[in-house]
């Protein structure tokens, strides 16, 4: 007889006696050692590999990858500007070829530039006249006194100390430039202003107080010279002997050297 | 020939809707569900499964083989096959259907390798079988179950395993051709003609048996 088992589509296919007989024949069993060996190593595995927090693991790696991305622009957009820009003038500095240098760093440089240049309005204003003073000297009008050395020190404007004090090799002489500052930080602006590579501007304007200079003789002694009383008072009487003006140095001779015999 | 299929439970199966023994054994909890909670470090859910499936499982293979030996060797590949694969489980199919793919495949695997179809067998049917009350039914029964054995062993392997996974695994023709890698109409036709002659090899037996009385 044939039966419909299985959803019917086995229709027509099986017999009834043919499955009654299987059944009656196939009566084993899996061996019991067997089943007991499998079932130890189904449990052995069963705490390893997979647990319930690896279906987080790529869920969790995504969020860690999207969190790292945010922290990042995050910092980046947090960033100072000014911090920015501060490491930018250096590289704007560098020696490019003019109208190069981008539009940002330019108007940094006019700022910083106008800046100084108000600084040394403000604070000093007396060391134009002192220049000018200088450079009349130079033309023989009038001998007006250098400024000490220690007030030019404080000069705010100073930047470099050589650039501070340019000597200039005229008729193998050395001579102070004494409105060096002055000169350096309009030179220094003027770099500034017109780019890099108008080191031509700075060294005219050196040169210029280098040909004031060379006719106006240095009216300071060299510490060495201040080592040693009677060099120094040689120093003041070689002043005098080119007509400079030597009061300075004997006050100084003075307070350094008070039982010194003054010339 | 017996098709070899891959061993993944990913390919997606025309399973029916409407299965009566296989719909039994899949209720409460589900074996799927069952192998999902081993999946996720469920001991005790693999042992439900596993006393679900074992016996069947294992007559599948004794007769399959023909061997018992072979019969256990492959029946613990098999389930170790299954609980290393947990991870990669997932329950697209029915658990029968996945799990008698993997003895399939086990099976042929085992073929291959031995070459081995003429092997003789060792299952003395006799050790399993049940008490009779009447002596002329005993007899009968006992010429039935040598005349079947005789028959099911003599089967071609293709149609011995059709009808053992329509027996033991309780498969729709579709399940069957699933596993086999056959079509439908294939594994109907294979399962028809072992029927068939299982049938004659039955009826002879009980017409001797009828004779000799």
């Amino acid at each position: 007889m044939t039966t419909e088992r299985n959803t019917g589509q086995a229709e027509d296919v099986t017999d009834d006696r043919v499955s009654e007989v299987y059944r009656d024949l196939a009566g084993e069993r899996a061996p019991a050692s067997l089943n007991e060996r499998i079932l130890r190593d189904a449990r052995a595995r069963a705490g390893s590999g997979y647990s319930w927090w690896m279906g987080w693991l790529r869920p969790a790696a995504w969020v860690a990858t999207v969190g790292l991305c945010l922290a990042i622009v995050i910092e980046l957009t947090n960033t100072p500007v000014a911090d920015i820009e501060q490491d930018d003038v250096p590289a704007a500095r560098a020696p490019v070829a003019p109208g190069v240098a981008s539009e940002r760093s330019d108007e940094q440089l006019i700022r910083d530039a106008e800046t100084s240049h108000d600084e040394l309005r403000q604070q000093q204003p007396a060391l134009k006249s002192e220049a000018d003073g200088v450079a009349v000297n130079a033309s023989g009008l009038a001998t007006p006194a250098a400024p000490p050395r220690d007030e030019r020190a404080e000069f705010p404007g100073r930047t470099t100390a050589s650039a501070a004090e340019p000597k200039a090799s005229a008729n193998g002489n050395f001579f102070e430039v004494n409105d060096a500052p002055i000169l350096e930080d309009a030179a220094e602006m003027a770099e500034m202003r017109e780019g890099p590579g108008q080191d031509r501007v700075r060294q005219n304007a050196l040169r210029s107080v280098a040909e004031r200079a060379d006719v106006n003789p240095a009216e300071e002694c060299d510490d060495d010279v201040r080592s040693a009383p009677e060099s120094w008072i040689e120093c003041i009487l070689d002043i005098e002997r080119r007509g400079g003006n030597a009061d300075d140095e004997r006050n100084r001779l003075q307070d350094a050297f008070p039982d010194a015999e003054l010339p | 020939m017996i098709a070899v299929k891959p061993l993944s439970s990913s390919t997606a199966l025309s399973c029916p809707t409407t299965v009566t023994y296989a719909a039994a054994m899949e209720t409460a909890p589900e074996d799927s569900a069952l192998m999902l909670r081993y999946r996720d470090g469920d001991a005790d859910a693999f042992e439900t499964l596993y006393r679900r499936h074992n016996d069947a499982l294992y007559r599948y293979l004794l007769r399959l083989c023909r061997h018992r030996d072979t019969a256990e060797d492959l029946f613990q590949d098999v389930w170790g096959k299954i609980i290393k694969s947990r991870d990669r489980y997932r329950p697209t199919a029915k658990f029968t259907t996945f799990l008698y793919r993997v003895a399939h495949n086990c099976f042929i695997d085992h073929l291959r390798k031995t070459k081995r179809h003429g092997s003789t067998a060792d299952i003395d049917p006799d050790t399993q079988a049940s008490a009779a009350t009447d002596a002329a039914d005993e007899a009968e029964r006992q010429l039935a179950r040598r005349r079947l054995e005789a028959a099911l062993r003599d089967l071609p392997d293709e149609q011995r395993d059709v009808f053992l996974l329509f027996e033991e695994a309780d498969m729709s023709l579709d399940e069957i051709a699933a596993v086999t890698g056959v079509n439908r109409e294939t594994a109907k036709s294979r399962l028809r003609y072992a029927v068939n002659k299982l049938k004659v090899a039955i009826g002879a037996a009980i017409a001797d048996s009828v004779e000799s009385t």
